[in-house]
């Protein structure tokens, strides 16, 4: 799997932009930004094992070592449409630290743990710096819901979303706002 | 480790314990159906939240035992028996409710994962989907399973009524077309997991043949040679004759 080299000029910020295979949001098109230290590993492959009663969005579980994770579609989650083209597909075991608090004694300090998921994204992946030329947007315009976006930015070419994936492995809905 | 029945339902595979299973079949007698208010749940209906109209061809009866519940599962096929470790996790998050209920542990198998089936959960379950959803009506049942029988019969050659009651008397010979057709019918009844311990004995094959996934070459060219001794023994003088029929 090749991971292309990008120096905008301007950047500050190492990030992984993983492009998305859906329709363009406001004339561009989106984007995911990670840090490149939120990726364990790009699959080429999955054997996912489909989980009868879910949400069209959580496409299985997958093996990945020795831990059973979920495989998100990140697309149908924010409820965009597939741009119907025919892509290659890659998956991205993601990870972020959350905080939780022990459910029986509320005096214990609260732990992070760290969460994991596998995220289906196109083969377009590329490594690079952050641009400063983007504009900061609010979710709802362009239809995501605040809580499981920790930024969304209008590049030139690109929308970029910064997903919450604790809050994304923690929801039970969609993120799309209804 | 644990032995594990791994059951296709739908467009979904999970195991079951085999400490669960009383019993496996492929028909179920009148007797059984009318002895009791047993009743009989689809697994590929429940898990699709819907009613069972028709079984697949080929689908097995589990007769499943945990805690105070006996039921019969109705599974689209049965696939593998497996071994799993012991040490099992929960579903992660974000798995629906349902599914956490219904399969509240999972085990990772030649990495592959694997979702244990909850027997006790399966009533409740059902009760909780709505009212006739994974249920495989018991009323309607003797029909239904006769068509389940049909299918089953279906799935083996058509060798005509005549001819395996002249094999029964004494074949002389078996042609090249009958025992292509046995022997396609034979794998095919193994590779839908009809062929199970009480038909054919683990210990009968040869050691380490049965792969994770589906059935090895090596353990279908072991059934075609036992298929062809069979073949061999059947036009044996002096020895009764044995039918090739499902």
């Amino acid at each position: 799997m090749a991971v292309k080299k990008k120096r905008p000029t301007g950047a500050k910020a190492k990030t992984v932009s993983v492009y998305l295979d859906s329709d363009e949001i406001q004339g561009r098109k989106p984007a995911l930004l990670f840090t490149a230290g939120q990726i364990d590993e790009v699959l080429a492959e999955a054997e996912i094992q489909e989980l009868p009663f879910a949400s069209e969005y959580l496409l299985g579980l997958c093996a990945w070592r020795e831990q059973v994770l979920p495989i998100i579609d990140l697309v149908r989650f924010f409820g965009l449409g597939s741009s119907g083209k025919k892509e290659e597909e890659r998956y991205l075991v993601v990870r972020t630290v959350d905080t939780v608090s022990p459910e029986n004694d509320k005096n214990l300090p609260s732990e992070k743990v760290i969460l994991r998921c596998i995220l289906k994204v196109s083969d377009q992946i590329i490594s690079g710096d952050i641009p400063t030329d983007c504009e900061a947007v609010y979710p709802k315009q362009v239809g995501f819901a605040p809580i499981f976006v920790r930024g969304l930015f209008r590049g030139e070419k690109e929308v970029f979303i910064l997903p919450d994936i604790a809050a994304i492995i923690r929801s039970n809905s969609q993120g799309g706002v209804e | 480790m644990k032995k594990v029945c791994l059951v296709k339902g739908g467009n979904f595979v999970l195991g079951i314990e085999d400490r669960y299973i009383i019993s496996r079949q492929n028909v179920m007698l009148p007797q059984e159906l009318a002895s009791g208010e047993r009743e009989i749940f689809h697994l590929g209906s429940l898990l699709a939240r819907k009613h069972c109209e028709r079984p697949e061809p080929g689908s097995v009866f589990l007769q499943l035992h945990k805690g105070d519940n006996t039921f019969f599962l109705l599974v689209d096929q049965v696939i593998d028996e497996i071994e799993l470790p012991e040490q099992t996790t929960r579903l992660p998050p974000p798995s629906p409710e349902l599914a956490e209920q219904l399969c509240p542990q999972v085990a990772i198998c030649m990495n592959l994962v694997v979702l244990l089936l909850d027997p006790a959960q399966v009533i409740p379950i059902a009760r909780q989907l709505g009212p006739g959803v994974g249920l495989f009506a018991v009323e309607g049942a003797k029909n239904s399973l006769g068509a389940v029988a049909e299918v089953v019969k279906d799935s083996g050659p058509s060798t005509p009524k005549k001819q395996i009651q002249k094999n029964k008397k004494r074949p002389k010979s078996v042609d090249e077309e009958t025992f292509k057709r046995v022997m396609s019918w034979t794998i095919a009844q193994f590779k839908q997991g009809k062929v199970g311990t009480e038909h054919l004995a683990a210990d009968q094959l040869p050691p380490g043949l049965v792969q994770q996934e589906g059935v090895s070459e090596t353990v279908i060219q072991y059934l075609i040679d036992q298929i062809s001794l069979r073949c061999q023994e059947s036009i044996t003088p002096g020895r009764p004759g044995e039918h090739h029929g499902g």
